[in-house]
């Protein structure tokens, strides 16, 4: 579904993205680690085209067509979708007008403002005053009324307390349309997610595919994602570049 | 003739209803003759102003030049010495009328000077909301259109008056009007201009008194050839008096200069200016210009103003979800023009949406 192959990025001048290569098949969810100002949200941002992230070299692929050039909408309307790590207000917008322009046709359910706890904010303009946690989940509530095939979720869980987590991570798995107790078989989903995560606290709730850590441009491991974070919490990013070596 | 004048497409897609159906009363002035002039409701008069003169001796004696002096300037004294044209409209106290007064001012002739002098009292406790449509008919793409305004909000009254402009591109428009609002009333001005205009100049001046309110908003689209010169001067005379003056304006290449003046008199008045303007394209300018000045040490006076290009972040947002680069900038600017404006009649607020709607539809946008 999405492949990026030696992906080099520079921002504002600097090179962040050092030769990235990352493979997301259909119905996967991979999650991403690394530390703060490792260039996790400019991977995300150049997925999506941002025209601040410059592409140096590289490629990225989704369903095999090379997107680097295409304007950012075009990217959305091929069904790549994200959550913003820090989304802005919109002014003058409301909440619910956004929602029904990008429903359109889509069968979004009411039920969903209730789900989100956001039925108080759907008149309100587009995370103007919201909360952190409110913020989070409008962007989920937005991802819903688009529907797009490959989500990125850049940190969902951060400033979301304890007990809305397990609503969040409901909320992903409903987004990817995998039950959260309901077994079927891998195979059978088709949409993929990118999450990054600096807790890990979702990985109780969605299940991952595949981790990764994000450290010097590159991508280092693509092992399982407790093993990851027991090393990160127990040896820190170190511990990653080590076992870098090694692996 | 006059029903043919009255179907005019522009005119109507303006807003103005000739059934006037939901309308309280209708008044309407092409060039200086007096096409309509009817209420439907008791306890509101809508007439010619110079009817009012002769019918009752009061409006030459409390209102009429009573805010503003003949000889003030260019305007008003070109007013002064012209055939009395103009709308004369009273709610008698207590009444409350929820249903709009319409007045429109058409240009029909080419190059004529509409010359008018209105005068709108809301007596005490009543409520009335006045929308006046001023434009020219399709034909006319020049003239004039001068005009003095009194308006007395009398105590504990509600007036809205809302100013929906749609004039060609070679017409020039100089409103002169001043405002009383007295101890608890309330009085909000709610100004739109959406078309080309060569020039519009317009500073209403509004007094307030004790425990009054008066909140001047303005929206103004300014497309190339414009000049929309406007603000309002809010003298906050009176003990714990409000005052606010909120300003959007949106240039396609247009020249649109925002003031704001506030003068804090009274004990604990308030009052707040936001100037917000968007240039969509070169070849323009947006000035915003807001003053205050407090005359006490216990006045709370502030202002916001920002100008300059919709935020790149926004659009990406917006595009990151799946709309255009040019859906985006749609939706942002139709949001920033569609001001919230509290105590304004649902009908009023719809039909500001749609003229809005109809500006923005139309162009590249
Ligand atoms: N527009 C910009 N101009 C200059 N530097 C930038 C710009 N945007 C991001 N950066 C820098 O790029 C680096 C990577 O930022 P990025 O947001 O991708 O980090 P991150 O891994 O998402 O971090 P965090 O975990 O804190 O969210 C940071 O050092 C940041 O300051
Ligand atoms: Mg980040």
């Amino acid at each position: 579904m999405l492949e990026i192959v030696d992906l080099w990025v520079e921002i504002g001048g600097k090179t962040l993205l050092k030769g990235v290569n990352l493979t997301i098949q259909e119905g996967e969810v991979h999650i991403l680690f690394g530390p703060n100002g490792s260039g996790k949200t400019t991977l995300l941002m150049t997925i999506m085209g941002s025209p601040h992230c410059r592409i140096l070299k590289g490629e990225i692929k989704f369903y095999g067509k090379v997107i680097n050039n295409l304007p950012i909408w075009e990217r959305a309307r091929l069904g790549i979708g994200i959550a913003f790590q820090s989304p802005p207000a919109v002014k003058g917008v409301k909440l619910r007008e956004l929602v029904e322009i990008l429903s359109k046709g889509n069968g979004f359910s009411e039920e969903l403002y209730s789900f989100l706890k956001l039925e108080e904010h759907a008149n309100r303009e587009v995370n103007r005053g919201f909360s952190g946690g409110e913020r989070k989940r409008a962007e989920l509530l937005q991802l819903f009324a688009q529907d797009p095939k490959f989500i990125m979720f850049d940190e969902p869980e951060s400033g979301v307390d304890l007990e809305s987590i397990a609503l969040v991570g409901d909320a992903i798995n409903r987004l990817l349309e995998r039950g959260s107790c309901v077994r079927r078989q891998p195979k059978s989903y088709t949409k993929s997610a990118l999450i990054v995560s600096h807790t890990g606290y979702l990985l109780d709730y969605v299940k991952v595919d595949k981790a990764h850590v994000l450290i010097d441009g590159k991508l280092v491991c693509d092992k399982n994602p407790w093993d990851i974070l027991t090393t990160i919490r127990e040896q820190g990013y170190k511990g990653c570049e080590i076992c870098k070596e090694t692996c | 003739m006059q029903r043919d004048l009255l179907a005019d497409e522009k005119i109507r897609s303006f807003g103005f209803d000739p059934e006037a159906k939901d309308k309280a009363g209708s008044f309407a002035l092409t060039d200086d003759q007096v096409l309509l002039s009817m209420v439907r409701e008791t306890g509101l008069e809508a007439m010619p102003i110079a009817e009012a003169l002769e019918r009752f001796p009061e409006v030459r004696e409390k209102y009429f030049w009573k805010l503003v002096s003949p000889d003030e300037d260019e305007v008003t004294k070109k007013v002064n010495s012209a055939p009395l044209r103009g709308l004369f409209a009273r709610a008698k106290k207590g009444s409350k009328v929820f249903l709009p007064l319409q007045a429109c001012y058409i240009l029909r002739s080419e190059a004529f000077s509409q010359i008018v002098h209105n005068v709108i009292v809301a007596e005490e406790g009543s409520e009335v909301h006045l929308v006046t449509g001023c434009l020219t008919s399709s034909h006319v793409s020049s003239g004039n259109h001068y005009a003095v305004t009194e308006i007395f909000v009398e105590r504990g009254a509600f007036l809205s008056y809302s100013m929906f402009h749609s004039w060609a591109p070679q017409v020039e428009v100089y409103p002169k009007s001043a405002i009383l609002v007295e101890e608890e009333g309330t009085y909000i001005s709610n100004y739109v201009t959406l078309r080309e205009v060569k020039h519009v100049k317009a500073y209403p001046r509004m007094i307030v008194r004790r425990n009054g309110v008066a909140r001047s908003y303005s929206v103004i689209y300014a497309p190339p050839g414009s000049l929309v010169d406007i603000g309002s001067k809010l003298i906050l005379e009176g003990e714990n008096s409000r005052g606010e003056a909120i300003s959007r304006a949106v240039s396609t290449g247009g020249r649109v200069i925002s003031r704001a003046n506030l003068e804090g008199k009274g004990a604990e008045c308030k009052g707040h200016v936001e100037c917000h303007g968007v240039l969509l394209e070169d070849g323009g300018f947006i000035s915003a210009i807001p003053e205050l000045t407090a005359f006490r040490d216990d006045v709370e006076l502030s202002h916001e103003a920002a100008v300059g290009r919709l935020s790149e972040e926004e659009i990406f947002y917006l595009e990151a979800r799946g709309l255009s680069e040019d859906e985006a900038r749609s939706l942002i600017v139709r949001g920033f023009m569609k001001l919230e404006i509290p105590g304004l009649p649902v009908e009023l607020k719809k039909e500001m949406d749609r003229l809005i709607d109809l500006t923005l539809g139309g162009g590249k946008l």
